[in-house]
């Protein structure tokens, strides 16, 4: 199937808008999620497993932001060294989302980031199909 | 006549009414229900059902009759309807134990709640390695697919050189772990995959049409399918015509019902991993299969005899451990280990490092032109011995 300059432009409009709602709601729902968690928790829970959460938070916004990075580039230039930049990239963000995963959360956050980790592996694999 | 004013007839009387709680109490809790949770496709369901039958038939747990509690969303692998059906389970506090979920991913996201609640959960066919780090109360009938990517490896290194391979896999919990393992392996060996992309949960037709065509102009010769059946219903048309000859092997999510109820046979020829020798006859497994098949479950699954042995080991769990939910875990954790293993359909069953079964994996091809109309499996079991 050939692909049209049109449908190519649809394309990659497609890829960023589902990578700019990914970034925000990693952000946004990271963030937030363990400042209320920190504020309501922080006599209680231990300041190392915080300090922890955070850093992954951090990580897991950092890199998304950095896979976003690489797939712009690979659709600006077709070099394979982008794509693999955008696949590892892609790993640690699913490892440090699932790293998050194992520690104790609220359900309601928990749910809020397995549902990040969905639309996450969605933009993977539309962001394939547009590459 | 007052109570306290008769002490002579006080000590009889209060000793009867004593005797008589007791017995009252002793009475209604006999045949009180154990409860176990089970959050499985319909397969599983029934193979839980019937294995919760036959114990009662030979009655129950020391009088007390084993009740499935089912919830809803079993056959969803998003972690939303996983997690409503955690925590609508855990809320009963009356809940010794869980069997589920069906998918890997399910599995993963409920399992947290599970092992904060310490109720154990058995899961009879989530293969993700991630799930051996899930909790002290996670346990699975089956092996981590750190075994059945490289034993997938294996088959398409069967194929003889280096063979052109294309890979496709389902992008979630479950996909991801067994692709990574596969190709890792793959690329241990000198093979680089000439075709390798993610597709969705949700993809439909529309979506496959174009990795069809992208997949034929890289011609491999081997197709490794890292997903379910009924997605492979979306591609299976499309890509025989564009690569008659392709060889396909499929991940142990292939398999199901799906494959029995195949009347447009576009699973023809797929190879498929099976958790479970199914060309191994004994009575016990007949007897089961008797029982199973019925309009609607045309043959058994793997789901449904790994539910099955799930289902009967927590009786056992239950029988020797009493209806404790900490007592359950501790005496399924030395399974194996300092008890013997637990003698099921499946084979037997230990959990020799944590919650995880020791891996053993077969081939069965749907519908082998090459044999009589059914199923064919390698004449030869294709085992990993072996613990992780």
């Amino acid at each position: 199937m050939k692909r049209t300059g049109g449908g190519k432009t649809l394309r990659r409009r497609l890829v960023w808008s589902v990578l700019l709602v990914v970034s925000a709601a990693a952000a946004a729902m990271l963030g937030s999620d363990s400042l209320a968690m920190s504020l309501r928790d922080s006599v209680e829970r231990d300041s190392d497993a915080f300090m922890d959460e955070q850093r992954i938070a951090d990580q897991i916004v950092a890199l998304t932001y950095q896979q976003q990075l690489a797939a712009y580039r690979f659709l600006q230039r077709s070099d394979t060294v982008y794509l693999n930049e955008f696949q590892g990239q892609g790993h640690r963000v699913y490892e440090e989302i699932r790293q998050y995963l194992f520690h104790d959360l609220s359900n309601e956050a928990r749910l809020q980031v397995e549902s990040i980790k969905e639309l996450h592996q969605e933009f993977e694999v539309a962001a394939a199909r547009a590459f | 006549m007052r109570w306290f004013g008769l002490a002579g007839q006080r000590r009889p009387m209060g000793l009867a009414l004593v005797v008589g709680t007791c017995a009252l109490v002793w009475a209604c809790n006999r045949g009180e229900p154990y409860l176990i949770g089970v959050v499985l496709d319909a397969d599983g369901q029934r193979g839980a059902t019937l294995a919760a039958q036959e114990v009662n038939e030979r009655g129950g747990i020391d009088g007390h009759p084993i009740q499935l509690v089912r919830a809803t969303g079993a056959s969803s692998s998003y972690a939303r309807e996983a997690l409503a059906a955690a925590e609508s389970l855990t809320s009963n506090h009356k809940l010794l134990a869980v069997v589920g979920h069906t998918n890997s991913g399910a599995s993963l996201a409920a399992s947290q709640i599970y092992n904060a609640q310490h109720v154990v959960q058995i899961a009879p066919t989530s293969t993700t390695p991630l799930y051996s780090r899930a909790g002290p109360y996670s346990f699975r009938m089956v092996a981590s697919d750190v075994h059945q990517g490289a034993f997938l490896a294996e088959q398409v290194l069967a194929y003889g050189g280096a063979p052109r391979v294309g890979v496709l896999f389902v992008n979630d919990d479950y996909g991801r772990g067994l692709h990574d393992v596969l190709v890792n392996t793959l690329r241990s060996a000198g093979v680089q995959p000439v075709y390798d992309a993610p597709f969705a949960t949700g993809d439909h037709k529309s979506e496959f049409d174009g990795i069809v065509a992208s997949l034929a102009r890289a011609r491999p010769r081997v197709l490794v399918w890292v997903g379910r059946s009924y997605q492979f219903r979306s591609v299976s048309v499309a890509l025989r015509r564009a690569l008659p000859s392709i060889v396909v092997l499929a991940s142990d999510g292939f398999g199901g019902p799906d494959l029995s109820l195949d009347s447009l046979h576009v699973f023809d020829g797929v190879r498929y991993v099976r958790l479970f020798d199914f060309s191994r006859r004994n009575v016990e497994l007949e007897r089961l299969r008797r029982r199973y098949v019925s309009p609607g479950f045309p043959e058994l699954t793997d789901q449904a005899v790994l539910s099955y042995d799930a289902v009967t080991l927590l009786a056992e769990a239950v029988r020797h451990a009493g209806p404790r939910r900490e007592a359950i875990r501790d005496w399924l954790a030395r399974v194996g280990n300092e008890s013997p293993p637990f003698v099921g359909l499946s084979g037997p069953v230990a959990f020799p490092s944590g919650g995880d079964r020791a891996p053993a994996y077969f081939m069965e091809v749907v519908d082998d032109p090459l044999a009589s109309r059914g199923r064919s499996t390698d004449s030869a079991p294709l085992h990993r011995p072996g613990a992780q």
